[in-house]
């Protein structure tokens, strides 16, 4: 596709698309939200990417591997969080929350391990994702 | 060790996802591969062990009590069925490794199989009818890519049909879900039980057993809804026709057999002769299909629908012997079937047909794969002493307890046309004269763990009593809801 609007627009809207994914990713324990719908967007964000440049910005061709250890790696990470649930919290999937100081800002700031297992998801779905369009765009 | 419950769906996930990592190591892979298969036989031999000793075991995965988390629950029939899974999963993983020729396949295939096999021991696990819904995707999911895996012709054919008749077996079971947790506000299956129990005659109930029903019996290949399995199973890669006959189309039947024996236990009685009724149609519909086929593997593959009708008259019966028989009937079916389409696998690689017309005189080239083939075939027909005697002798004798003499009738009548069509097939197979010779030799291989089943259904024919025993329990422990409840509710 070689459209002029189709890039230009492309150039704003997808940093935007990748930059609010990560910030439904990090609410995603709490509130609406989670890895699933931020990995289907920052694949979104390539998706518009690759349509509208092919690999002349970003050469997916010759990232596959990538792609394949994003979501295999991905599926890892989900999997060791249930399993450090089983082993800390002795049950699997079991999800503990961390309240830490931060320095400086003094604010109180909640880390919770169900944010790590969505992290994983969100590596699962753009892995998945971006290794489908390379694959059909191969075609 | 109260993990026990989660280890059979943990390790099978893990081995998955480091299989996946360790794609571009072949002998890393190779080990893992081994190495988890024994583990998981150990841990289900052990987790049907506990079962049968301690009562039913459960288990909160995230430490969330009942009814809000998910739970799993192992009675004695989720026990038989891991085991009987595991033995028939680990021969063929071993065949696989004969049976597939590059290693970018054997890399797919075993990581493919292992989420398959989670998928498989957690719907048998599983304590709540949505994680059911999930983990029928899962094994959905593995084999759409499975049987498409080597880019035949026919497997392309064969995963569409699969795909629509999972998309609608997935679609309604997600509106059967949506029904019974409008009706009710729960997806715990003993929960469930105990809200829908002063309802049982509400017409959203019956509706939604219904619906079940028709999920259930998509998955299991029931007579109206059986027209995608004969291609699924003659066209998948031999060692998954393996696993989809043996273990895969009972998890339809475990799923029927949970939900009428916990949740619609007062609707028995109106869904019988609808359940006694279709199961005769399918023994009969399928062997008529059976009798029809030139092909080894369609042959085998229709007689697994003619079988799921005979899994389902001792389901229909609803009483401890009738479905005790049916327990007993899923085993041994399940290890014979598996070993005839192992069979089927050798005789692929020896000329590269499915054809019985293009095969012959196995007779004079192995004469030990004729005799392991035939052992198949009585025991599937149903001659003594193998275990396919037992099956139909407690089935037949359960319906005849029960006064289901039309049920019976068409059953008897149905055996024999199942041992006419399979010794036709033997006796195409290996004593027809033929004079292509074979393009390759016997590969031992892949004959190991098609004798291993062979042998092993010889000997649960001659130690069938407490195999009978262990399923009658369970059959027992099906007809009293309240002990799965309790085991559920009660340790909150």
């Amino acid at each position: 596709m070689n459209s002029l609007i189709f890039k230009s627009i492309t150039k704003m809207v997808s940093p935007i698309l990748m930059i609010f994914s990560l910030y439904l990713l990090l609410r995603g324990h709490q509130l609406p939200g989670g890895g699933f719908i931020a990995g289907l967007m920052t694949s979104a964000g390539f998706v518009m990417i690759y349509l509208a440049y092919g690999c002349e910005r970003f050469d997916f061709k010759h990232r596959s591997r990538v792609f394949y250890f994003m979501f295999s790696g991905g599926l890892a990470l989900s999997f060791l969080t249930g399993l450090a649930g089983l082993f800390v919290g002795g049950y699997f999937l079991k999800s503990g929350v961390a309240h830490v100081e931060m320095p400086l800002i003094h604010e109180d700031w909640e880390f919770a391990s169900a944010a790590v297992f969505d992290i994983g998801v969100y590596l699962v779905v753009c892995g998945v994702c971006m290794s489908l369009m390379t694959l059909l765009g191969e075609e | 060790m109260t993990h026990l419950l989660a280890l059979p769906i943990l390790i099978p996930l893990g081995t998955a996802i480091l299989l996946l990592l360790l794609r571009f190591q072949p002998m890393a892979r190779r080990i893992l591969v081994g190495i988890s298969s024994l583990l998981i036989v150990i841990v289900n031999i052990s987790l049907l062990s506990t079962i049968r000793t301690g009562g039913i075991q459960s288990y909160q995965t995230g430490g969330w009590a009942a009814p809000y988390g998910i739970i799993l629950v192992g009675d004695l029939f989720s026990g038989i069925l891991l085991v009987l899974g595991c033995v028939i999963a680990i021969c063929a993983v071993y065949y696989s490794f004969a049976y597939l020729k590059t290693d970018a396949q054997q890399a797919l295939f075993h990581a493919l199989f292992f989420f398959l096999w989670a998928g498989t021991n957690g719907s048998f696990l599983t304590g709540d009818i949505f994680n059911l819904f999930v983990m029928f995707e899962i094994v959905l999911m593995s084999i759409y890519a499975l049987l498409t895996l080597l880019r035949e012709k026919k497997q392309i054919e064969a995963g569409i049909k699969l795909i629509s008749m999972g998309l609608l077996s997935s679609a309604l079971f997600l509106v059967a879900v949506g029904g019974i947790y409008a009706f009710a506000g729960t997806l715990n299956m003993a929960d469930l039980a105990v809200k829908v129990k002063p309802y049982a005659h509400h017409p959203l109930v019956s509706a939604v057993a219904m619906l079940f029903i028709g999920v259930f019996g998509l998955k299991a290949a029931l007579m109206p809804m059986h027209f995608w399995l004969p291609d699924v199973h003659s066209s998948a890669p031999t060692p998954i026709s393996a696993m989809l006959s043996g273990i895969l189309i009972k998890v339809g039947v475990y799923a029927i057999i949970r939900v009428f024996c916990l949740i619609f236990v007062d609707l028995q009685g109106h869904f019988q002769i609808f359940i006694l009724t279709l199961a005769s149609i399918t023994m009969f519909v399928g062997a008529m299909g059976a009798l029809a086929q030139s092909d080894l593997k369609r042959v085998l593959a229709y007689s697994s629908v003619s079988q799921i009708g005979y899994i389902f008259m001792g389901v229909g019966f609803f009483s401890v012997a009738g479905l005790g028989a049916a327990i007993f009937y899923i085993i041994s079916h399940g290890i014979i079937k598996a070993s005839l389409f192992l069979a089927a696998g050798v005789l692929k690689k020896m000329r590269g047909s499915m054809e019985m017309s293009e095969h012959g005189n196995m007779m004079k080239i192995s004469p030990l794969f004729a005799l392991l083939f035939l052992i198949g075939v009585f025991s599937l027909g149903g001659i003594p002493p193998s275990s396919g005697f037992f099956m139909k002798f407690q089935l037949i004798k359960a319906g005849l307890d029960g006064a289901f003499y039309v049920p019976v009738a068409v059953a008897l009548v149905v055996s024999l046309f199942t041992l006419f069509y399979l010794v036709q097939a033997w006796q195409k197979v290996c004593l027809f004269e033929q004079e292509k010779a074979p393009e390759k030799s016997l590969n031992l291989h892949l004959l190991g763990p098609m004798g291993v089943l062979a042998v092993l259904s010889l000997v649960l024919g001659f130690a069938a009593a407490p195999v009978i025993d262990l399923a009658n329990a369970a059959s027992q422990q099906l007809f009293s809801p309240e002990l799965y409840i309790n085991a559920v509710m009660g340790n909150q």
